[in-house]
């Protein structure tokens, strides 16, 4: 037990927390001495100060739009009786399924073409893509804390003050760290989102990252200037350990009764109208544009005969990065969870939290830094690069689905397997793994659908040779070829909804029904 | 006046109330008395208005509140409040908020609901614990705000589902003379469901056991106050 635990920090701390140390201490390194010369000469300057103004605004204007589009798609969901529930319940997860670059893209064509009916800013334009991309993620948080609530807690309101009251005064009070939870993670979605941006023409610090990075090869400048930034986030995310605290993410346990406030014809038919729209821009326009861009059936063929390398690369690279992001993420879950409450296992979480906020560019830049050296040549033209790079970034999350599944499970489960055996494996492969099969195919789902569709982390690390399906459309888009990038677009969304019904599947094959309570 | 006619209820896991019929007075305590899984809770969801019953009708004060599936009357209409087993007590207010919260609903100048939630919160003996929070009451003081959430906004009915379950012997003794005291301060009629014989004994003026969803006997505290553990298992052998 005590060799796997220090091969998983040892592996933890070269992926991903050297990069941030890297990140976090090289704009004190002022030729070859400690200064803090680099860090006054850019971080006072007015630019930066209207780029933290223009980011800020942006990440709370498109944080904003998604609270009230998740929270909504959320109460309808669980305290409206509506027709179709199971559809609905599955339906919010395709949004996740296109990355928020494409939204921009069909999004940018759709306002370009109709320019003449109505105009929309590209700020504007910006904002709703990042919402309709990342509501759904507050929308399965919120959703996971008001299946949680006491039943009771409820219908004590109901009984004596009505829907409404009960709806501002008790239910939505009862999930507001599960709302903020889910603003912060979007907040910071949107923040260092580098897609979306990009495609609008938005100066924001992704875009000035990787044009300080790219086009002027100053790379001091680039991170320096993402120092405001980075200290912001690092404390959200204390922020929002401080409002989750022993709370779950997401919720694994089978919700047997529910309460529904709204049962009358008329709340469903305005509840199913509301999800309808919701679902029809996140999903349905982005799908019929591409389509109706991507022109005809002979431009998919010709475009999966040119980039079926790519394609099968793509996948590969994320599913090898998911796996090993799965295997690391139970170990740093398990342990966590079974550390009691104190500053070790704050700590613990707040380091596994942090990657999250390292805007993907910055991350491109310091494992290029940190690994393009001699001893590291061996493996710094190779994929292994990209693999690292995804699991550097998007680990957090099979930790917080790992995590939320720990927790829902019965400790004394664990303890009576103790008294029969002191084999840890053992106990882990006969009691735990079982139990948390949901958590493990939550944290598996989470970390393919993020690393297929990565273009941030990507864009700087890949070496020469083959390259993936959002570099090749991101690449396309700069030439011009719009059919082009529509059709890849399309195929990356139906690649990533055939995983998440292959992974709905094995889900019912290996957690069936009277499993699921 | 509370009257249940002929109500029925089933789950997907079997039938949790079959036929029941009560009526309790006004002004009256009505004990509800049973095993787990009798149907003791499902009864005080229908009449809370909760549950939609399969068949069956329910009157409060002479008016149809459910008939069948449908409910006349909503929920929050009723009159009625409700003190549940774990009290579900609303963990981000604090006592004042629990009963500001609710008198927000009830007809009352906003100047007076400072006086009229101190003057509820003085009968439960928590006028000096106004600003804290529930995990902040002990067990005792989390069952008093209970009932002061329950009773202020003057329901005609108060259901109770076991609440005094988890309080010990001498707490116990404290609430229920509470609630005696409070039903003849407000007249109100109380449905309490409990699965102790005692309890039963001291607050009921009628008691009913219910078992298996159906009504098995009905009659007077004084009857039961004589029976012995064994006569309880005896009978409950009988009326499988």
């Amino acid at each position: 037990m005590r060799w796997i635990s220090l091969i998983v920090i040892a592996l933890f701390f070269l992926i991903v927390l050297i990069p941030i140390t890297y990140i976090l201490l090289n704009p004190f390194c002022y030729q070859g001495h400690f200064s803090f010369y680099p860090l006054k000469e850019l971080i006072l300057s007015s630019r930066q100060i209207n780029l933290l103004k223009t980011s800020i605004f942006f990440a709370v204007s498109a944080t904003s739009l998604a609270l009230f589009l998740g929270v909504s798609y959320a109460v309808l969901l669980e305290r409206v009786l509506l027709p179709a529930r199971s559809f609905m319940a599955a339906a919010y997860i395709i949004p996740i399924l296109i990355p928020s670059y494409i939204q921009a893209i069909v999004w940018d064509s759709f306002f370009n073409a109709t320019r003449n009916l109505f105009y929309i800013s590209p700020f504007w334009a910006a904002t709703l893509c990042l919402a309709l991309s990342y509501f759904p993620y507050i929308t399965l948080i919120v959703v996971g804390g008001l299946q949680g609530i006491d039943q009771a807690s409820e219908e004590a309101g109901l009984l004596q003050r009505g829907k409404f009251p009960t709806l501002i005064g008790i239910t939505l009070p009862l999930v507001r760290p599960h709302i903020i939870t889910g603003a912060l993670f979007v907040f910071v979605f949107s923040i260092i989102d580098f897609g979306v941006p990009d495609i609008f023409r938005l100066r924001v610090y992704p875009v000035e990252i990787f044009v300080q990075f790219s086009g002027l090869y100053n790379e001091k400048a680039a991170i320096v200037l993402s120092y405001p930034l980075l200290i912001i986030m690092a404390f959200l995310i204390l922020l929002q350990m401080k409002f989750m605290l022993g709370k779950n993410y997401i919720g694994f346990s089978h919700v047997e009764r529910r309460i529904f406030f709204w049962t009358s014809g008329q709340a469903k038919f305005i509840g199913t109208i509301f999800i309808c729209f919701i679902l029809g821009m996140s999903t349905m326009v982005p799908l019929v544009i591409l389509m109706g861009k991507a022109g005809s059936i002979s431009i998919f063929v010709n475009i999966l005969k040119n980039s079926w390398y790519s394609l099968c690369y793509s996948i590969l690279l994320a599913f090898f990065a998911t796996l090993i992001m799965t295997i690391l993420a139970f170990w740093i879950a398990y342990s966590l969870e079974r550390m009691s409450q104190g500053k070790r296992k704050f700590l613990g979480e707040y380091l596994t939290q942090l990657p999250f906020v390292m805007p993907p560019i910055l991350l491109g830049i310091a494992l290029i830094r940190i690994w393009n050296q001699p001893f590291s040549a061996w493996f710094y033209q190779t994929p292994l690069m990209i693999i690292m790079g995804y699991v550097a970034h998007y680990i957090p999350f099979p930790i917080r689905a790992l995590s939320s599944a720990f927790k829902q499970i019965d400790p004394h489960l664990e303890d009576a397997a103790y008294l029969t055996t002191q084999n840890r494996i053992r106990i882990i492969v006969r009691i735990i793994l079982p139990l948390i099969k949901k958590g493990i195919l939550a944290a598996f789902f989470i970390g393919f659908v993020l690393s297929l569709s990565d273009l941030g982390v990507t864009l700087l690390i890949i070496p020469p040779g083959p390259s993936t399906i959002p570099i090749e459309s991101y690449n396309f888009m700069h030439y011009g070829a719009e059919n082009k990038v529509a059709a890849l677009c399309l195929i990356l969304v139906i690649i990533q909804i055939i995983f998440a019904v292959s992974i709905w599947s094995i889900y019912n094959v290996i957690c069936p029904a009277n499993e699921r309570q | 006046m509370i009257s249940v006619t002929g109500i029925s209820k089933s789950y997907a896991t079997g039938d949790a109330i079959k036929n029941v019929n009560l009526t309790v007075d006004k002004g009256k305590i009505l004990a509800v008395l049973g095993p787990s899984g009798g149907g003791k809770t499902t009864l005080l969801r229908l009449i809370a208005g909760l549950e939609r019953p399969d068949s069956g009708i329910i009157e409060l004060n002479g008016q149809k509140a459910s008939d069948s599936e449908k409910i006349i009357i909503p929920p929050s209409n009723r009159k009625l409040s409700m003190i549940f087993q774990d009290l579900a007590l609303w963990p981000h207010m604090s006592v004042f908020e629990h009963v500001k919260f609710i008198l927000n609903g009830v007809e009352l100048p906003k100047s007076q609901i400072l006086d009229h939630a101190t003057k509820i919160l003085c009968k439960v003996h928590l006028h000096n614990k106004l600003y804290h929070y529930p995990h902040q009451l002990s067990g005792g003081e989390k069952q008093r705000l209970a009932i002061a959430r329950a009773i202020c906004s003057r329901p005609f009915y108060l259901l109770m589902d076991e609440p005094f379950s988890s309080l010990d012997v001498v707490l116990k003794q404290e609430m229920m003379d509470l609630i005696l005291k409070l039903k003849k301060d407000y007249h109100m009629t109380v449905i309490y469901v409990t699965h102790e014989l005692q309890e039963a004994a001291y607050l009921a003026d009628r008691v009913v056991i219910l078992n298996n969803g159906r009504i098995v006997w009905s009659g007077y505290p004084n009857e039961i106050n004589k029976w012995t553990i064994t006569d309880i298992g005896k009978f409950f052998r009988r009326h499988k």
